[in-house]
């Protein structure tokens, strides 16, 4: 009897240990990667160059992202690994270096009737310009995964196990493309003319446009995006008259 | 025994990594507030950080002012570069008496009407480098330097005289209609304008303010053509015709005169067009594979530091649900 008692006793104090453990994970995770960010920046900073973008700089607050997130919410997919993810809170915070993104719901293992909750902690790793849209879009990846009640999920290790299946596509199947609502176009265009006395053809300028960076401070996400033309016009050989 | 040996089956299976103490963790935390209260205290320095955090839009754009300049330089060069003026519409015309003295006194012999018309001749306009600043709040001067490329074309050249008074007893009227070449002569402007930039929520447009579009160009004919109307003017030189009383050299230094003048040219306003800078704000997103709409509403654009800054605050637009 007493043997069974201490059993059940250090069967929940492992529960409730690996929960904390857990916790403590996700936030050692995430602490040492603002540290890494937080490094870098306070260098710029030092050297006067936290903001030294050349072309374009592109200011985004973490209210807008998370309210594009939340107006989605619910977020549901198979993340596969055998996993079900459903997000009902969403929250967004840029700070400290990092483009934080934690979303936090169930997770249910195939078949499963109970499933765990579980906080993703995902963070915007890189901006990109859409080739075909010229839109802004995030690339977000994986720092940490929280659960609890994990052996609700089966199997061995089961928190790796999801935070390998969201790693390799259940993250972007969750979440697909998170746009941001900024255009960059790689052209700028001059309308034609054509009247009377009057005729110009509409004129194109090539322009390059690359996201080149982001840094994350202060509740802001700052894209840093490389711009000119990208082949400078020959001069006109007019004739000088004077 | 046992109850050791069951506890330490359980800690060998934990799925989740080994601990991190609390101490390790206090430790991180220290160190991440140091650099924080760090970066804090370099952003409040930093005068882009400050004008950002100035403005009150959930996303703020910032573009250089090198590269505001660049392209306007290159958009404003275009309105003016590669050019065709059509000057077949453009007629100079001039008249006037031509009085003698006698013994009545002073008393008018004829008027006399010259008219040229430019007839194909085209004006082919070559655009320099502009000259492009920046000035606060929201415009860019500019100072587009215009070549006019030297051309001819065909232009009719006519002439009448009518006399009167006593004269017309003695005079017959005359018309002289000739055919001739004219020419653009090759000359430089300057164009002097602005482009005013505003921000309508999407877009950035820069458009172009030209009160003045005036252009004098300078014209002529081919010394072929003015030995045509020196021609015709003598051929009228004889009593009979009064064409003394013009007297061909006073009428050819007359018409000189006025082709020296040149015709005046105002550049059509549609000829300079509002263009729409390359960075833009949508209306709709994607985000989850589901079309996101937002309201748009521009807050903020001015120049300051350099730097053309503006901004608009975003509202997400609640999903219908099926």
């Amino acid at each position: 009897m007493l043997t069974l008692v201490l059993l059940v006793g250090g069967f929940i104090e492992y529960r409730q240990r690996g929960r904390v453990l857990s916790r403590q994970s996700a936030r050692e995770a995430l602490l040492l990667r603002q540290i890494q960010a937080l490094r870098e920046l306070t260098q710029d900073g030092d050297r006067g160059t936290l903001l030294d973008f050349k072309g374009i700089l592109i200011v985004v607050d973490e209210t807008l992202v998370q309210d594009m997130l939340r107006t989605v919410s619910p977020l549901d997919a198979e993340i596969g690994g055998g996993f079900h993810v459903t997000v009902e809170s969403v929250k967004a915070e840029f700070k400290g270096g990092v483009a934080l993104v934690s979303m936090t719901g169930t997770a249910t293992a195939q078949g499963a009737q109970v499933g765990a909750m579980v906080t993703v902690f995902g963070s915007i790793d890189a901006v990109a310009i859409d080739p075909a849209s010229g839109l802004l879009r995030c690339n977000l990846g994986i720092l940490a995964v929280e659960a609890e009640n994990a052996d609700t999920l089966g199997g061995n290790d089961p928190v790796g196990r999801l935070s390998e299946a969201l790693t390799e596509g259940g993250l972007a199947a969750l979440l697909g493309p998170l746009e941001i609502p900024v255009r960059l176009d790689n052209a700028l265009t001059i309308p034609a003319v054509d009247s009377k006395r009057l005729d110009i053809t509409a004129e194109t300028l090539p322009l390059m446009v690359a996201a080149r960076r982001i840094k994350v401070f202060g509740g802001k996400l700052w894209i840093f995006v490389d711009a000119g033309l990208s082949q400078p016009p020959a001069p006109a050989k007019a004739k000088d008259v004077d | 025994m046992a109850l050791v040996a069951a506890w330490g089956m359980l800690a060998g299976c934990t799925a989740v990594p080994p601990a991190e103490g609390p101490g390790k963790l206090a430790g991180l935390q220290q160190t991440y507030d140091a650099l924080h209260a760090r970066l804090d205290a370099a952003a409040a320095r930093d005068p882009l950080v400050t004008a950002t955090h100035a403005d009150r839009g959930t996303i703020v754009m910032a573009i250089r002012s090198s590269l505001v300049e660049d392209l306007v330089g290159h958009v404003a060069r275009r309105y003016l570069d590669n050019v065709e003026v059509d000057l077949g519409d453009v007629r100079a015309k001039s008249s006037g008496e031509i009085r003698k003295k006698t013994f009545l006194g002073r008393v008018k012999v004829g008027s006399w009407t010259v008219s040229v018309e430019l007839g194909d001749l085209v004006g082919h306009l070559r655009a320099g480098t502009p000259k492009v600043s920046l000035r606060a709040p929201n415009m860019i001067d500019l100072e587009i330097p215009v070549n006019v490329i030297e051309s001819a074309g065909d232009a009719a050249f006519a002439f009448t005289w009518d006399s009167a008074g006593l004269a017309n007893v003695v005079c017959k009227d005359f018309e002289l209609n000739r055919g001739l070449r004219g020419q653009v002569l090759p000359q430089r402007h300057v164009v002097h304008g602005a482009m005013r930039l505003a921000n309508n929520g999407e877009d950035l447009t820069a458009t172009p303010v030209f009160p003045d579009r005036k252009v004098r160009l300078r014209i002529d004919l081919t010394p072929a053509s003015w030995a045509i109307v020196e021609a015709a003017l003598r051929s009228q030189d004889t009593s009979g015709t009064c064409g003394t009383l013009v007297n061909p050299e006073e009428g050819l230094a007359f018409l000189k005169t006025l082709a020296a003048k040149g015709v005046t040219v105002r550049l059509p306003e549609k000829i300079f067009r509002t263009v729409r800078l390359p960075a833009s704000l949508r209306r709709e997103v994607t985000v989850t594979g589901r079309v996101v709409n937002l309201s748009i509403q521009g807050e903020s654009l001015r120049i300051e530091t350099g730097t053309l800054w503006s901004s608009a605050s975003i509202l997400v637009q609640p999903i219908s649900r099926p």
